[in-house]
Order: structure tokens, then sequence, then C-alpha cells
């Protein structure tokens, strides 16, 4: 895939929050969706119709894919189908995390993100 | 599990391929989610989350796709433009014809009659026999309309009169009504107030209603016209009201044009009612609560036995009772034949493009078959594909319809000439939202017919062999080709065979003679109004000054006048007795259509005498009493002799009593009724002698008939001046050449015999294009066959004979089919036809004539291109 990660930009942030979840490792359905609920504090529910949406529009680009290898088969389900983050995906996410940065820094710059300290 | 069952069943909202891909996926989620919730609250949540999203992703999902497949098809009639144009013209002609068809069937038959609650609105009518619907009489009407209880009976007639109202004199046409008639047809007037009560006793105040046309054409519209007067032959005229162009009077279809003005009918209640014939009335009423058809047909049948007992000579036509049917079955008349005629053949004409459209998808799908099979080996579902090849031929029917709808227009054009005397309101129809949802749905409808055969086809051979390049399918869509073929020259044959009807009807009606000479022939009728011409010698004074005025013109050869006016003005029928000849059970012994004539009248017609003399000068008020009749009424009356001598006297109702009148003359029959119906018997009345069976009546309306050395238009304006120097308030109306006249008479019957030419000639069109289709897609097939039988020493001519004869096999099988169809088919356009019979030979011979050329036609093109393949390349090419 030589195509500009830009041209997929802007993502919803229920994709982001894929390529999120799927950043640090390869992930079934269902374990996406968690991480992605727990991540954002329930901030973002996706449900299986919209999860697999963005997951078939992201195999049709290229930015995921679907593994071939199986976690240790006595832990899991053999029929679950498990998705990791493409080099592809990995410039694409990292495409989008820089324009949103760019984003909060001109809004830091005008002084519209109040002073929080971070825990 | 059942939450798992609900789940996967609600899934389907999605598109096939992405339930397909992650289905199972997706139940594995939502069944984890469930087991994983810990509140109640939680299971909810999900339910709701999971239902919502596929709420919004399943229509999203469709939507992208069939965009995606509609750009997929529109590169591909980009690809292929001819094949683009040839399917979208096929279907716009096709389906155009059908839109045209159904704003017509729209407004004439579907539409509500613009009254209030129409369904509960009657007509009511006499019948005897032979007249199956007679009008009625004032006394009849009086009597029906007093004691009738199951409904309110209003009545209505027409005639012309001389109106001056801002400018000029016009004769317009004018309605008379009952007082009652609005409210029995539940219709407001636009402006002003309808009629009451005391507007139609006799010696009322004059009052007229304008219709909205009429309103609008000469007084511009202008409010204050209501409570103004106009003058209405003469007599200055209040006008109460407008009437909205809507809301037209219940005129019967073949009337003419609606009134401009409406005027109130009035009937003396009080006269005596024994003299009960003069049937001029139409009757219309609204049922009362409770009331039906039934019913109040019942009430009127014992109230007709009880005036039939009370006044048995007047009721002795053969078994007199009254109608009383729908008014909307009464006002569309033969509309409704007509009507399915002409859409059953649009109908056939639309399957005909249809079957075009298949065969070229199908032949197309030969092309892409291959690309067809590498799809379905990457993994597109099924139903996808066949959505795919849906999306083109739907596309194409959309295409088709929109350029349809410009056929519609022109077509509806042609449709409007059949005017409001065959289709009632047919001027009403229009291209609106009901043609535009009817045109929508069967373009959709004729996309998943000729789609839907090529895409099935396709699919069920778009698998393996095809990418192997194999050919087992190819016998199987050969036959459906063929099939096609043989179905398109078969609903061929049937239109031809129609229009072929149709025309020759049409071409016999015109050859039939009418009696008279309408080379240059002028024609205008003149109107002369009760107030300033109250009596016979007024009216014969101003006639016998008109005539000699215009005899007397440059280029005038002979003028006279009747009351009536072959193919264009006709009256009603007249009894009389004939002397020496009793009447039988209280019948009299003769009957006759009546005309007034003035001397000249026959001879500027060319009209030729049989026996005896035309009129005279000499036939005064006071000279003997004569009557002139035609030969029809001669051979009838008085068969195998000269009536010229005998005596007969006309009935008379609440006129005087007649005169012995002395046959005088016989002169040749005239098509008077119209040229498709047989002369009727006629009497010709000295308009200087006549008496009109009902008191107080004159023939004040006659039409002067002028002929002239050259163009009779030309004299058009000397004959207005000659009109003007005599009174200037009387105009000249229907100034029209005669040759007109008689072409006007027929002018429905051209434009049936043009519509239905013109199906015909694009069927045998579509077919001959069908035939060549499958012959040439055959000839290419078969390359390799030519080639070897050539090289095997078959000469050109048998390679030619070979395709030819397929092609003939191909028009023969749909020959006979269509031959077979159209003989039960003929009998359902009889409406058309007036000088045929529906099975008329000359009319299928000459329909399967010019089909066989056609399919000659169609199969020798493609034989001369099999001939001159070269085997050498053909052996060589696979």
């Amino acid at each position: 895939m030589s195509r500009d990660p830009a041209s997929l930009l802007p993502l919803t942030p229920g994709m982001f929050q894929v390529l999120i979840a799927l950043a640090d490792g390869e992930k079934h359905g269902y374990a996406i969706l968690k991480e992605v609920a727990r991540r954002t504090g329930g901030e973002v529910t996706l449900s299986p119709a919209t999860l697999y949406t963005i997951i078939r529009r992201f195999v049709q680009e290229g930015v995921i894919g679907e593994t071939a290898e199986r976690p240790n088969p006595a832990l899991d389900d053999e029929r679950r189908r498990y998705y990791r983050l493409t080099p592809y995906g990995r410039k694409v996410a990292h495409a989008e995390a820089s324009r949103m940065a760019a984003a909060l820094g001109m809004a830091r710059a005008k002084k519209l993100i109040p002073k929080v300290k971070l825990a | 599990m059942s939450g798992d069952r609900w789940f996967r069943r609600l899934l389907r909202l999605l598109p096939e391929d992405f339930r397909a891909d992650y289905g199972s996926e997706m139940t594995r989620v939502f069944h984890e989610e469930r087991r994983d919730a810990r509140t109640r609250m939680d299971v909810i949540s999900i339910w709701g989350r999971s239902l919502r999203g596929l709420l919004a992703i399943g229509p999203r999902e469709h939507g992208a796709q069939l965009a995606q497949d509609a750009r997929y098809a529109l590169r591909g009639m980009r690809r292929q433009p001819g094949f683009a144009l040839v399917a979208v013209t096929t279907l716009a002609l096709g389906l155009g014809a059908n839109a045209a068809m159904f704003a017509a069937v729209h407004a004439v038959l579907l539409r509500p009659l613009p009254y209030g609650q129409p369904d509960r609105l009657v007509a009511v009518w006499n019948r005897w026999d032979g007249r199956p619907a007679a009008r009625l009489s004032d006394p009849e009407f009086l009597d029906y309309a007093e004691q009738a209880r199951s409904m309110a009976l209003a009545a209505l007639s027409t005639g012309a009169v001389n109106v001056v109202a801002g400018g000029e004199p016009e004769r317009v046409q004018a309605g008379y009504v009952t007082a009652n008639a609005f409210d029995v047809l539940g219709v407001l007037p636009l402006a002003g107030r309808g009629f009451e009560p005391g507007d139609d006793v006799p010696g009322a105040g004059p009052v007229v209603i304008l219709t909205e046309g009429f309103w609008r054409r000469r007084l511009g519209g202008d409010p204050s016209a209501i409570g103004g007067s106009i003058r209405v032959d003469g007599v200055a005229h209040e006008v109460v009201g407008v009437l909205a162009a809507s809301s037209s009077l219940p005129l019967a279809p073949g009337s003419s044009a609606g009134p401009d003005v409406v005027l109130p009918l009035a009937l003396d209640r009080a006269a005596p009612r024994s003299r009960r014939g003069g049937h001029y009335l139409r009757a219309f009423g609204r049922l009362a609560p409770g009331a039906s058809v039934t019913s109040a047909s019942t009430e009127m049948a014992g109230i007709v036995a009880r005036l039939a007992r009370q006044y048995p000579d007047e009721h002795d036509q053969g078994n007199f009772a009254v109608v009383v049917r729908p008014l909307d079955d009464d006002l569309l008349g033969d509309a409704r034949p007509v009507l399915v005629a002409l859409g059953t053949i649009a109908a056939l004409v639309l399957l005909l493009a249809g079957a075009n459209v298949a065969n070229l998808l199908l032949a197309r799908g030969e092309s892409r078959r291959r690309e067809l099979a590498v799809r379905a080996a990457l993994g597109a579902a099924r139903f996808r594909l066949l959505r795919q090849l849906l999306t083109e031929s739907t596309l194409l029917a959309l295409c088709g319809a929109t350029v349809g709808l410009l056929v519609a227009a022109w077509c509806q054009q042609l449709l409007s000439g059949l005017g409001d005397a065959t289709l009632p309101r047919i001027g009403e129809a229009s291209l609106g939202r009901p043609v535009l949802v009817f045109t929508a749905i069967l373009s959709l409808a004729t996309a998943l017919f000729c789609g839907g055969i090529p895409a099935l086809q396709a699919l069920r051979t778009g698998g393996s062999e095809s990418l192997k390049g194999g050919r087992g399918a190819d016998g199987t869509r050969a036959r459906i080709r063929r099939g096609l073929a043989i179905a398109q020259v078969a609903i061929a044959v049937v239109l031809l065979v129609a229009a072929a009807l149709v025309i020759g009807s049409f071409a016999r009606l015109s050859r039939v003679p009418t009696g008279l000479n309408a080379d240059r022939v002028l024609t205008a009728r003149v109107s002369l109004p009760e107030s300033s011409y109250p009596g016979l010698a007024e009216i014969t004074s101003f006639f016998e000054r008109l005539i000699e005025r215009v005899a007397a013109l440059p280029g005038v050869e002979r003028a006279g006048a009747s009351s009536g006016l072959p193919l264009a003005v006709a009256s009603g029928d007249w009894s009389f007795d004939i002397e020496g000849r009793p009447r039988t059970d209280g019948r009299y012994p003769g009957a006759a259509d009546w005309y007034v004539v003035t001397p000249g009248y026959f001879e500027a017609l060319h009209i030729p005498l049989q026996h005896g003399r035309f009129p005279a000068p000499s036939d005064t008020a006071t000279a003997p009493r004569v009557v002139f009749v035609n030969q029809q009424t001669a051979a009838t009356l008085f068969p195998g002799a000269n009536p010229v001598g005998r005596r007969i006297r006309l009935t008379s109702t609440t006129g005087p009593e007649q005169p012995w009148r002395t046959i005088a003359g016989v002169v040749g029959d005239v098509r008077h009724r119209g040229l498709g119906s047989a002369p009727h018997p006629e009497i010709f009345l000295p308009y200087g002698q006549f008496l009109h069976f009902s008191a107080g009546v004159q023939a004040r309306a006659m039409t002067l008939v002028v002929r002239t050395a050259g163009d009779p238009l030309d004299l058009a304006p000397a004959l207005r001046r000659a009109l003007q120097a005599i009174d200037p308030e009387i105009p000249a109306a229907q100034t029209r050449d005669m040759a007109a006249v008689v072409a006007d008479s027929v002018s429905n019957r051209r434009v049936n015999a043009t519509l239905v030419g013109l199906f015909g000639g694009l069927a045998l069109g579509l077919a001959t294009i069908g035939v060549y289709g499958v012959l040439s897609y055959g000839v290419a097939r078969r390359t390799r066959e030519m080639g070897v039988r050539q090289a095997m020493g078959a000469t050109r001519g048998d390679i030619l004979q070979l395709v030819v004869r397929e092609g003939l096999e191909l028009t023969g099988t749909g020959l006979a089919i269509g031959l077979a169809a159209a003989l039960p088919a003929a009998s359902q356009i009889s409406g058309l036809l007036d000088t045929l019979r529906p099975h008329d030979p000359l009319a299928f011979a000459s329909a399967a004539f010019i089909l066989l050329a056609a399919g000659l036609v169609a199969s020798v093109v493609p034989a001369r291109r099999a001939t001159r393949v070269d085997p050498a390349v053909a052996l060589r090419s696979e």
C-alpha cells in the first residue's frame, strides 16, 4: 500500500479508537470493543454493527489485516478472527494522532484548553 | 439463546455480503457482551446500542453499494454508447406510449367527477325498443321529479345563444338547467351565486351564470361583472355568478364543447301534461340517503307504470321504461373500450420493447461472461452480482422513462386530438404526479423484466464453466434469445393486425360516399334571437333577404340553408301519419329525422333529385303544404313506389295541429349522422311552412350553405358583411368549409388510425431488429461452421439459404402464434372499427405479408455476411 495515509483522514472517534486498541497487538472483535470502552471510560461504545463496519472498511483499505496466527488454542476458540495493524495502518494512526496534536496545539495557543493537572 | 437468534435475524438489515463476511463474528460479539453484562440495565443498553447500530448502518451500506453499482453501470454505458442509445430509445418509446395512455386513463376513467360525492349521482333516461337512452320531455321530467322520493332530479339542455358582452356579438354555447341543478351536483359557484328557486319560473327576471372561461375571455375576469348585465339573444340578463372551469355541467360524450353561459331552464309546471312528446332534456339526480341505484330504479319503474296507465296514447313506443344508472358510467360513454384497446396496444409495445432490450442485454451478457465469472470467482456474492445487473437495466429503464416523458407529451397531443367527444375530460390529462409515479413503477417493472432474464442466465452460467471458456450454456442462451425473438414477432403480428384493421377501417370510412359534394362549399351557422324575431314571418323574411344577398355576391353559384348540417348538426326524429295507413296499436306508421330547408339548399350541396322537385320559393305559408323526403324514407315507407303525391301529417305536442302535407320530391340519401352510420329516413320541411310540434318554437338557427366558384373561405368576409348589413347584432358562427366539416367528422378515427398505425410500425421495427439480432449473433457464433461448410464444398447460395431458412423459421413460428392470438385480440378493438369486421381477412393477410417481408430482410443481411466468411480464416479462428 503506497497510498497516502492522509487520504483516510479525519477518522471518526470510533475508527481512531479501534486503531489505538490494535496498536499494542492483535485482538479479536470483542476484545477491541471492550478495550475501547474501558480506555474511553464508556464514552465511546461501539455496537457490533458499527465495529464490524469499521473493521470491514479498514480491511478493504489495508489499514488492518486478519491474522492467521492464533494464541494458544487451549485458551481460545478457533473460530475467532483476529485483527492486527498493518504498517500502512500504523502510518494512518500516526497521521491522525499528529493531526489531532496539531489541532490541540492551536487550541492551546489560543488558550482554549483549561489548565488542568493531569493525574 | 433466543437473544442471539433475534440478533441474527436483525442482521438481515445489512447487505448480504457484509453479513456473509462478518455476521457470525457480530453475533459472537453480541453474545459475549451480554454474557459479561452485570446488571439488567447493562443488557438493555447493549440491546439498544446494537439495534441503533444496525438501523443506522444497514440503509447506509445498502445505499453505498447501490451507488457503487450505479457508477459501475454508468461506466459500462459510456463504454458502449451505441448499445445504451438503442436500449434507451427502445424503452423510451415503450414507456412513453404507456405514460401517455395512463395520463389519458387517469384523466378520463380514474378521476372522480368534479362534483360533491359523485358516487351518489345518477343519470335518468327514458328507454324504449330501439332507443336504449332517450331524453325526457318537459311533462315527463316534471312528473318524475315531483314523484321520485329516492332522488332529487335536475334537468339540463343545451343550445346556442347570441351574446353581446363588451364588444362584438358572439354566438356561444348555452346550458339550460333547472334551478336546483347546482345543489344536485354539489357544486358551488366560483363567485356570486348559483340559481335560486325563483329563477327558473317562467316570467322570472332574466339571469345568467357565466362559465369561468367565458368570464375571463370576454370580461377579463372582472369581478364587478357580477351584478352587471349582458345581452343574451337581445335581452339584458343580470349576471349572478361565475361557474368554475373545473365544475362543468354533466354533458354527454359526443356533445360539443361545454357551455359558455348557463341559463335557467324555465319549465311550466302548471301546463297540462297530457302531450308527452318532445324529448330533449337530460336528467340527472342525487340519490337520497339510504337510496341506491337499484332502489331508485324500482321506484321509477312504479312511477312510469302509473304514468303509462294515465296516458296510454303517449307511451306507444315498445316497452317504454326509465333507466337509472350511475352518472360516471353515463358520462364515460365509449371511452372505456377505446382506452382499454389503446392501452392494451401500448402495453404490448412496451412488452415488445422489453423483449428487445432483454435480447440486447443477453447478447451483451455473452461478451461480459468472463468478466462476471471472474467477479464471481473473486467472491462477489451471487445476490450482489444479480443486483449489479439489475442496477444496469434499471438505469437504462429510468433513462428510457425520462426520454419517454417527451414521447408521452407528444403522444398526448395526438390523444387530445380525439377530443372530448370520444374521451371526456381528455383535455385535462397532464403528465402530473400520478403519471410520474406510474411511469417510475412501470420502468422498474420493465427493468426487472428485461434485466432479470439475462441476469439470471448470466448467473446460472457465470461460474467456473465460463472461466474455462466452455460453451455448454450457449445452447440455453440461444434458446432464450430465439424464444424472445419469436415472442417479439408474435406480439408484432397482433399489433400489425390491429393497425391494419384500424387503418383499413379508416381508409374505407374516408371513401364512403357522403351523398353530397363538399368541394367549394362554405357553411356558417346563423341564429336569430326571439326578442327581435318572434315569429315565422320575421324569420323567413330575414333568411330570404340573407340568402338573396349572399347569392348575389360575386363568386357564389348557389346558396341555401337548413336547420341541420350533414355530419355536424343532426336532429331527432318526428312521427307522422300516412294518409290511408291507420296506426297499429296506437303507433304512428312513419317517423323520420327532420330538417327545415330553404330553396337552394339541395342544389348548393349537389344532393341529387330522384323524383318530383326541389323546394321552391313558392312554398310559402299560404301555398299548399308540401314536404320532401330522402330515398331512405321513400324506400322504407313506400317500398317499390314513387311516393310523390302521397300525404303525411306530423304529430304535435303542445304546438298547433299539423296540416296534411303532400310529398313533392324525393332527394338522394346523405350520411347525415356520420360516415360510419347508414342514412336514416329524413323529411325536409320548406322553411316558409314550418310549424314546430311545441307551442311557440321556431327554427331560429339555420346553417347557410354556399357553393362558390373559388376557395370558399375567401368568401367568409363578404358573407359576414352581408349579415351585418341586415342585422349587426347577429354573428355568423362556425364559418367552415364543408370539406373541413367532413374531415372533422372522422378526426377521431384519424387519430386512432395514426396512433395504432404508429404503434404497429414501431412493433414491426422492434421485431425486425429482434430477429436480425438473433440471426447475426448466430452467424457470428457459427463462423467456424460456415467455414467448414464452405471448405466441404457448400456454395454461397447454400449458406445464404441456410441462414435465411433459419430466419424464416423464427418469423414463421412467431407469425403462426401471433395470428392465433390476433383472432381473439381483434374482437377487443371492435370499438375502434366502423367499416370492417374484426376478422377481416385482408387485414390479417396484409399484416402477415408485411411481417414475412420484414423477416426476410432481417435474415438476408446476416445471411450475406455468412457467405462472406473466408473458410481459411474461419478454420484458424479456434
